[in-house]
């Protein structure tokens, strides 16, 4: 605890969240956005919206500029069906991140805004459940987007706050939404909403409408004084949270408390009202916390070499798996009985199996085990790098799982008696 | 000789981009109250929050690294998508003493809706208001189909026979019941008081 205080007070506290970022950060942020709006789009039945009386219909904001013929033709079952197969086409080709961009990026953009402004122009419904992913996907056009994580050729060297930037202004865009929520609650609303009965009565409406039971959670919750008590009480503290919610983009301790608080608080109004806003709790996650960074490649100062037990390194699949996905040549490769391991001062390894067959030497320190191959896959990066998240798993249990891979890696990943012959690239990657 | 000096940059900016939203937001306030409302309020608190943003340097300079097109363009796009959030909140009526979340009708807040499809036998299905709803919103939509009831009672018959029309059970179905029950928020446990009378039927065709 001493030392996460000490760490704490060393660190500058205000700051951003991301101030730079490579191509797969925001290839991250594309993916989340406009897959969230692919999946939106798939549970859009236009059979169903089509036999909506026209006259419950009210368009908003800048979507009541829209011609109401426009909407008209838009509302008949053949343009419903249209918007939806387009906006599914186009959400997965910017998810993608197909190229030219934006131009994906655009129709899914339009796509999402008119799904969007149809679901709440029906049901009079006011949130800010999609309004993050809404304004990301806008917010995505401007920049670029498609560097990483997309299909076909990768782009990249642009100048790092540039990835940074679109992290930046999407995390403002969903904390702007909380700041407003928050605000008119408290202001425009009626302060007596924090005190009186009102809470108690949306659990209840929603428990009972949308589960039609009235013993469900969200009436319990409130049938017990001192619960409500604590819902009330809880609900003082979402609120001044959203109110302060923009302060959570610069100030770093204040970011975890603030994530502390809403995550939690997005997982309870499920559970008591069926509301879940999935999308944001995913955005927060990518824009608040540094779970991004686990896709950049680690930076190495010296290099990084991987030692395996055997004496044909080529021959083994892991060799043949790095150089797979390693195109840079980043990690070399190197046997555990050869020159450099012992130059290195790896042991070799003493009979057991399981226990001592890779080992990540990196910037001058020895990895073993699972924290090997968990060094390895930050070195590579993008997808791989997300794995670093087993990081968290203790280091026992890691290793467990390690072993028993390793002893059966022979098996799994089969045994080679003959080499093919190794290409210029392999051969360099090779050590002594 | 003193030199002359220097443009800060990152003030610039600040001022550049607090001009285009000012000027951006003031353009929205005119269409807005052309369209025939006002919001001051939704504004005001976008704008505070933008502005306290932008008064770190760390956020600044961030702006100012991607240029001004970029920055620009996002900025406007915010104020684009805050505009259609802002419409929605100023949409909706406030009641006095009990207002909880927006899409909670003001003059109706501890009833609960429920509609029963009834077949030719008289047994009943309930409907959730999930099944009705076009998209996904399906309590804030029952109270939608109530206020056209009161707004446009000939229209509601239809309104409700179409939201029916997606229920599963509709093929089967003789007539669709509209009920309400008051939800005794005073009293402990929180009870339902239901009324056995349909507030509104409506026949389907066969």
């Amino acid at each position: 605890m001493s030392r996460w205080r000490a760490e704490l007070a060393g660190r500058r506290q205000w700051g951003l969240p991301h101030r730079a970022c490579g191509p797969e950060e925001l290839g991250l942020l594309r993916l989340l956005v406009y897959g969230a709006w692919f999946l939106l789009f798939t549970r859009m039945d236009p059979e169903r919206a089509a036999a909506m009386p026209r006259a419950m219909f009210q368009a908003d904001g800048l979507l009541a500029l829209l011609p109401d013929g426009m909407w008209d033709a838009l509302l008949s079952r053949g343009g419903l069906e249209a918007l939806k197969w387009v906006g599914l086409a186009a959400t997965a080709a910017a998810a993608l991140g197909l190229r030219p961009w934006p131009l994906a990026g655009v129709l899914a953009a339009c796509s999402a805004l008119l799904y969007d402004g149809m679901g709440k122009g029906f049901g009079g419904f006011h949130n800010h459940g999609q309004f993050a992913a809404l304004a990301g996907a806008w917010l995505l056009l401007v920049f670029p987007a498609a560097d990483g994580l997309a299909l076909g050729r990768r782009r990249g060297g642009r100048d790092p706050r540039v990835y940074a930037a679109p992290l930046f202004v999407a995390a403002a865009a969903t904390l702007l939404a909380y700041h407003f929520v928050g605000s008119v609650r408290f202001f425009r609303g009626d302060w007596s909403l924090l005190v009186n009965e009102s809470m108690r009565i949306w659990f209840a409406t929603r428990t009972v409408e949308y589960i039609g039971d009235p013993r469900g959670l969200g009436v319990l919750l409130t049938e017990h004084r001192a619960l409500y008590a604590l819902v009330l009480a809880g609900f003082w503290v979402v609120t001044a949270m959203e109110i302060l919610s923009p302060l959570a983009l610069v100030h770093r301790a204040f970011r975890w408390v603030w994530l502390a608080v809403m995550i939690p608080f997005h997982a309870a109004t499920h559970f008591t009202m069926y509301i879940l806003f999935w999308e944001n709790m995913l955005l927060l996650l990518v824009v608040m916390t540094p779970l991004p960074r686990l896709l950049r490649p680690r930076d190495l100062r010296e290099g990084a070499e991987l030692f395996i037990d055997g004496e044909c390194v080529l021959c083994h699949g892991v060799a043949k798996w790095i150089a797979r996905f390693d195109p840079g040549g980043r990690v070399r490769i190197g046997a555990l009985q050869g020159e450099t391991a012992r130059q290195r001062g790896i042991p070799l390894p003493q009979g057991d199996p399981g226990g001592w067959s890779v080992v990540l030497w990196m910037d001058g320190r020895v990895l073993e085990r699972s924290d090997a191959v968990l060094g390895v896959f930050g070195v590579l990066g993008g997808w791989w790098g997300f794995l670093r998240v087993f990081a968290l798993v203790p280091r026992p249990l890691r290793d467990e799982a390690y072993r028993w891979v390793a002893g059966r890696r022979y098996r799994l990943f089969g045994q080679h008696d003959a080499c093919s012959l190794p290409s210029v690239e392999d051969r360099e990657r090779l050590l002594p | 000789m003193t030199t002359p000096p220097r443009r800060d940059p990152v003030r610039f900016a600040a001022v550049l981009l607090g001009g285009g939203l000012l000027a951006s937001w003031i353009g929205f306030g005119i269409l807005h109250a052309a369209l025939g409302g006002t919001r001051t309020l939704e504004y005001l608190v976008y704008a505070i929050a933008i502005a306290v943003m932008l008064a770190f340097p760390s956020a600044r300079a961030i702006l100012r690294a991607i240029g001004p097109w970029r920055a620009g363009a996002a900025l406007v796009l915010l104020v684009a998508m805050a505009e259609v959030q802002a419409s929605r909140a100023a949409r909706v009526r406030y009641p006095l003493a009990s207002w909880t979340m927006y899409s909670l009708t003001p003059d109706s807040p501890s009833r609960i809706h429920k509609v029963f499809l009834v077949d030719p036998g008289g047994a009943e299905h309930r409907v959730l208001p999930r099944d009705l709803a076009p998209f996904h919103n399906g309590s804030t939509f029952f109270r939608r189909l109530e206020s056209l009831a009161r707004t446009d009672p000939d229209d509601f018959p239809a309104a409700l026979r179409a939201a029916a029309s997606r229920h599963a059970a509709f093929d089967g179905a003789e007539r669709v019941e509209w009920r309400a029950f008051d939800l005794h928020a005073e009293e402990r446990p929180l009870r339902l008081e239901p009324r056995p009378e349909a507030d509104r039927v409506v026949p389907l065709a066969r």
